[in-house]
């Protein structure tokens, strides 16, 4: 077991009840080698962070359809502040617009990748970022 | 949208940290010692530590494991089950296992979906484990694993897994009390009589009694009872309808008093950390083997037996 | 016509020579060509290609004849256009009540509703899971009191209202009646539409409340209460549409839209009433994809299926009961962020595709939907599309003018074919309900979606503009969002409190009570009681709490 085990959360907070980029990104994750926890529907920030704690993931995916990732994003990162697990990446993704890019990264979310874009983005940032840094370490 | 590329540094803790936030139950400390152990990462003295704290204090987790064919319901009944005992105000700490894909060691973990409206909670604890590196079904760390969150003094410890034949059943070992679930099915319902599986466990639990189909198991099970004279406890119950499992919750407290009272729990876990003690070695060994294997240093065509004697030797083992 | 083994000879001939010869020479694009549904695509289809015992009397028939195959009235878009309905709209009950008053002005006689997500989840805006989401996809609706603020000075006697509305559907219902009745308006001239379709949001829409059970008692409760009570009401748009944008391929979203279909006539014969007298005022809704003979194929298997289903299985007399009749909408999920412009075209041929098909009533996508809310011109492009199919294209003027193509035919059947294999496959494993609770269906329909993923990520599958000829110097940061209002959900807020001060909680707490013992006897309809508590201003979410106590709520199982 000497080879890199990287965790992922994907999680879907909001009332957002469109599963299928979610469920195809778990899936596109697990293709990549990652060991992906989802998280399942309709979760509050709180239930995203906890989860990420317990499980100790390296990076979390947010995902959210409906135009809540504003409020909702940065709530999450709050609570891993709260729980003293704000070295989590967490990466947002959805039907996101650019001007919301930079109000997102100011509170907190690592990277965003909103249309136009897909898993293997989110597989090669992860890729680059958490393995690259590990492999550097 | 490369501009602003962020680095972190992600949380290192100290043994010591981990220990300390550890046995204060701290989920931080406790997620970390899972991951240290899970990513072979942790030092022989912080397992020492954790065994002999466990050993000294005076608090004994349940630890109940619950195995199951795919879609029996096992997960669905320790989200009632947690339920249910966070209602008593008890601490409770969850292990599931899921399969990982042998290509890419890749994995989807999915059971924590099922009980992911009980969060957040203080009081519950949900790790989820792929069985990456387990040579048919053995793997020390999942032992391990339960070390610590006996450590971290939950009243009661739950390991979910996949248990469909004698491969996986190495749960029995890990936990004081095993439940095996079944359920009404095409033909499942009967494939636990005959692996072999109901020889090991303390308790049946036949899940989905709600459904018109399981008159027919019941069925199954009562034709087995009759024959069988030492036959574990059998229990029915409605995971979905959230029947039973008061029930089921005594049936645990009551089993679980009785071993204690009569000296079998002490003997279970006596046996477990032989088979602990056994797993290591075999996983020790096991890679050892793979290595020099690789590199050439033995002949590929010579007996095993020849092999594994001579390297036994210079071990310096009798043999 | 010639006999069929002379053609099927000569068809042999023709590939092992011409073809074979040119096939050597020139390799074909694809080996083998394959629609996303699984079935594989023969260079040429002939009279030979189709079943031996293909009987045209049988499987085409007539228009508006049994099994409506050509379509399902007599003389389709000849007499009148498809119904050209564009939806839109979110905000406050204010802000969609003027709006509606504006399209009212114009001319349209269909009013269509989109809810936010707490009140399609049974939240009222004070909940903690409605931070970020009051007002957010739609309007927020907390109590009979802002339903009367969205239908301000609108005479609910003329107009049809579509509410897209499912797990709480019964309880929006009993507030239209509810404020028509207070205006006066006898509830059985009222006309429109719930979708109330349950089944299809656990497997792909995910805004479900209650465990499968309950919620089908609840639909089949507001079908019979419709059937009694508000007989111009559609009480269910049985929805493929979401299904499809989900993953799905086309022969999925026809055999579990179906599937569902079926359930939900099971229930409610099961519950006594006969068939005929509620199965006319079923309607279905589908998604329109690019691949035009595919989808053109698919409307017409879906009529003839049900028109079996209605005949053989349930017994119909009424021809009514045995047509299928749908709204379509072209495919969001087939719209892409990149070149928006190009959208004009899939939007253009998956309209028409519909058209061709038989669809009753059609909603274009604004190519801009994929980066932002669509724009006034976005969405009169989508508009003019349709009327240029309607008026220019000549497509309207003759009845199922692709009918009699040995391909769209042999697809027809084949389509057919498939859906019919996953119907028995979901009868065996005792219908469509346990079939959703084992996973099955969500499992299909992730596979397939994963497998149409996998098939873009790695180029198999061309999307122009995303995964070829793409334009490098795209600049995608145009993309905008359509901002709700911030402070709906304090305005909301105020108004419950207002509410709850204001209205007699006695009385409320007693017919919640009622609610509920009526709740726990499945025999009685519920509607009834909904409309009376509604009535006395309780609110959606109290409603709701009630039917959550008694039918506890749906966990999804665990499904990738
Ligand atoms: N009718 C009925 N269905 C149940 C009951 N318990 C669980 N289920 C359903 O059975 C399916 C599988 O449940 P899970 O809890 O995920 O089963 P599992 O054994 O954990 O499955 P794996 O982790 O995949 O092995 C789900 O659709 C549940 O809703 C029950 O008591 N009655
Ligand atoms: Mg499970």
């Amino acid at each position: 077991m000497a080879d890199k085990v990287v965790r992922v959360l994907v999680g879907k907070p909001g009332l957002d009840g469109h599963d299928r980029a979610a469920k195809v990104m778990a899936r596109a994750l697990r293709d990549a080698g990652f060991e992906v926890i989802y998280t399942g529907i309709r979760q509050t920030p709180a239930q995203v962070a906890q989860t990420a704690v317990q499980e100790d993931v390296d990076v979390i995916v947010l995902n959210n359809l409906t135009g809540a990732h504003l409020e909702v994003f940065p709530l999450v990162v709050e609570e891993l502040k709260k729980r003293g697990r704000d070295d989590i990446y967490v990466l947002a993704t959805g039907v996101i617009p650019f001007e919301d890019v930079e109000p997102l990264k100011e509170k907190g979310i690592d990277e965003v990748f909103g249309p136009g874009t897909g898993p293997i983005h989110v597989i090669n940032w992860i890729k680059e970022h958490v393995l690259g840094e590990k492999q550097g370490e | 949208m490369r501009n602003k590329v962020s680095k972190k540094k992600r949380l290192v803790l100290t043994e010591e940290e981990v220990f300390r936030r550890l046995i204060q139950g701290d989920e931080v400390g406790l997620a970390r010692a899972l991951s240290m152990i899970y990513r072979e990462e942790a030092t022989s003295s912080l397992l020492s530590r954790i065994y002999a704290y466990n050993a000294d204090k005076k608090h004994k987790s349940k630890v109940i494991g619950i195995t199951g064919a795919g879609g029996v319901g096992k997960s669905t009944l320790i989200s009632v089950l947690a339920e249910a005992l966070l209602k008593k105000g008890l601490r409770i700490g969850i292990i599931a296992v899921d399969p990982s894909s042998p290509k890419t060691g890749g994995a989807l973990l999915g059971d924590r979906i099922r009980l992911q409206h009980l969060f957040p909670n203080p009081n519950l604890f949900f790790r989820s484990f792929s069985s990456r590196g387990m040579v048919g079904g053995i793997n020390p760390f999942i032992f391990d694993a339960v070390a610590v969150l006996e450590a971290a003094s939950f009243d009661y410890i739950i390991i979910e897994t996949l248990g469909i034949g004698q491969d996986e059943i190495d749960i029995v070992h890990m936990c004081d009390l095993t439940a095996l679930v079944i359920a009404p099915g095409l033909g499942d319902d009967v494939q636990f009589l005959k692996s072999g599986v109901i020889e090991l466990v303390d308790l049946i639990v036949m899940n989905k009694s709600d459904l018109p189909t399981a008159s027919r198991t019941v069925g199954i099970l009562n034709s087995y009872t009759r024959m069988v004279e030492n036959h574990p406890d059998i229990i029915k119950l409605s995971a979905y309808k959230k029947q039973g499992i008061m029930e089921l919750i005594e049936y645990i407290d009551n089993k679980w008093q009785e071993l204690l009272d009569n000296g079998s729990l002490e003997k279970r876990r006596m046996e477990r950390w032989k088979f602990q003690v056994g797993n290591w070695m075999r996983y020790i060994i096991g890679k050892r083997i793979h290595k020099f294997v690789e590199k050439g240093e033995v002949n590929p065509k010579a007996s095993p037996y020849e092999i594994a004697i001579s390297t036994l030797k210079e071990w310096g083992c009798e043999v | 016509m010639e006999d069929r083994k002379k053609i099927a000879e000569v068809k042999e001939d023709w590939l092992s020579t011409d073809y074979a010869k040119f096939v050597a020479k020139v390799p074909e694009r694809k080996q083998p060509f394959m629609l996303d549904s699984g079935i594989e695509i023969d260079p040429l289809y002939t009279p030979a290609d189709l079943d031996e015992d293909w009987s045209y009397l049988e499987r085409l028939g007539f228009p508006g004849r049994y099994p409506f195959t050509r379509g399902v009235y007599p003389t389709m878009y000849r007499g009148r256009f498809w119904t050209m309905r564009q939806y839109a709209g979110f905000g406050t009950a204010e802000e969609s009540n003027q709006r509606f008053k504006y399209l009212l002005e114009q001319g349209q006689t269909g009013l269509s509703v989109a809810f936010d997500l707490p009140t399609q989840l049974g939240y009222d805006s004070d909940h903690d899971l409605a931070i970020g989401e009051v007002g957010k996809v739609g309007v927020a609706i907390d109590s009979v009191e802002d339903m009367h603020v969205l239908f301000d000075g609108i005479p609910l006697d003329k107009v049809s209202t579509s509410m897209t509305i499912n797990a709480p559907a019964a309880i929006l219902l009993a507030m239209y009646i509810v404020v028509a009745e207070e205006k006066g308006i006898d509830r059985k001239v009222l006309r429109g539409t719930i979708q109330n379709d349950i089944l299809k949001e656990y497997v792909a829409r995910g805004t479900y409340i209650f465990p499968p059970r309950p919620s089908m008692r609840l639909i089949a409760d507001t079908i019979m209460f419709c059937a009694e009570e508000v007989p111009k009401w559609n009480p269910i748009s049985i929805s493929g549409y979401h299904i499809r944008e989900s993953g799905s391929t086309a022969v999925q979203e026809i055999a579990f839209t179906l599937g569902d279909a079926i359930e939900y006539v099971k229930t409610v014969i099961e519950k006594g009433m006969d068939v005929d007298k509620f199965a006319a005022r079923l309607s279905f809704f589908f998604a329109s994809h690019n691949n035009f003979f595919e989808e053109i194929a698919k409307f017409r298997a879906a009529r003839r299926v049900w028109a079996k289903i209605m005949k053989e299985k349930f017994g119909a007399q009424n021809p009514k009961s045995m047509m299928l009749r749908f709204h379509t909408q072209t495919a969001g999920s087939t719209l892409t962020a990149q070149q928006p412009l190009n959208n004009i075209v899939r939007v253009a041929i998956q309209a028409l595709a519909a058209v061709i098909g038989g669809t009753q009533s059609l909603h274009t996508n604004s190519y801009d939907e994929a980066l932002s809310l669509p724009t006034e011109e976005s969405v009169t492009v989508a508009l003019r599309t349709q009327q240029i199919i309607a008026y220019e294209s000549g497509v309207a003027d003759v009845i199922d003018g692709i009918g009699g193509s040995y391909y769209v035919e042999k697809l027809t059947d084949e389509i057919e074919k498939r859906v019919w294999e996953y119907l028995d496959k979901i009868e065996k494993m005792g219908g469509m309900v346990p079939a959703i609770e084992e996973g099955y269906i969500q499992q299909e329909i992730t596979d397939a979606a994963y497998q149409y993923y996998k098939a873009v990520a790695e180029g198999e599958k061309v999307v122009v503009g995303v995964n070829k000829f793409v334009d490098p110097n795209e600049d995608l940061t145009k993309f905008h969002l359509h901002r709700a209002d911030p402070t709906v959900r304090e305005k909301q807020i105020r108004k419950l409190k207002e509410l709850r001060a204001k209205r007699d909680n006695q009385k409320v707490r007693k017919l919640l009570d009622e609610l509920k013992k009526a709740a726990e006897d499945e025999n009685t309809n519920l509607m009834p009681y909904i409309i009376e508590a509604v009535r006395a201003r309780a609110t959606l979410g109290e409603i709701t709490d009630v039917l959550r106590e008694v039918f506890g709520e749906y966990r999804p199982p665990v499904i990738f």
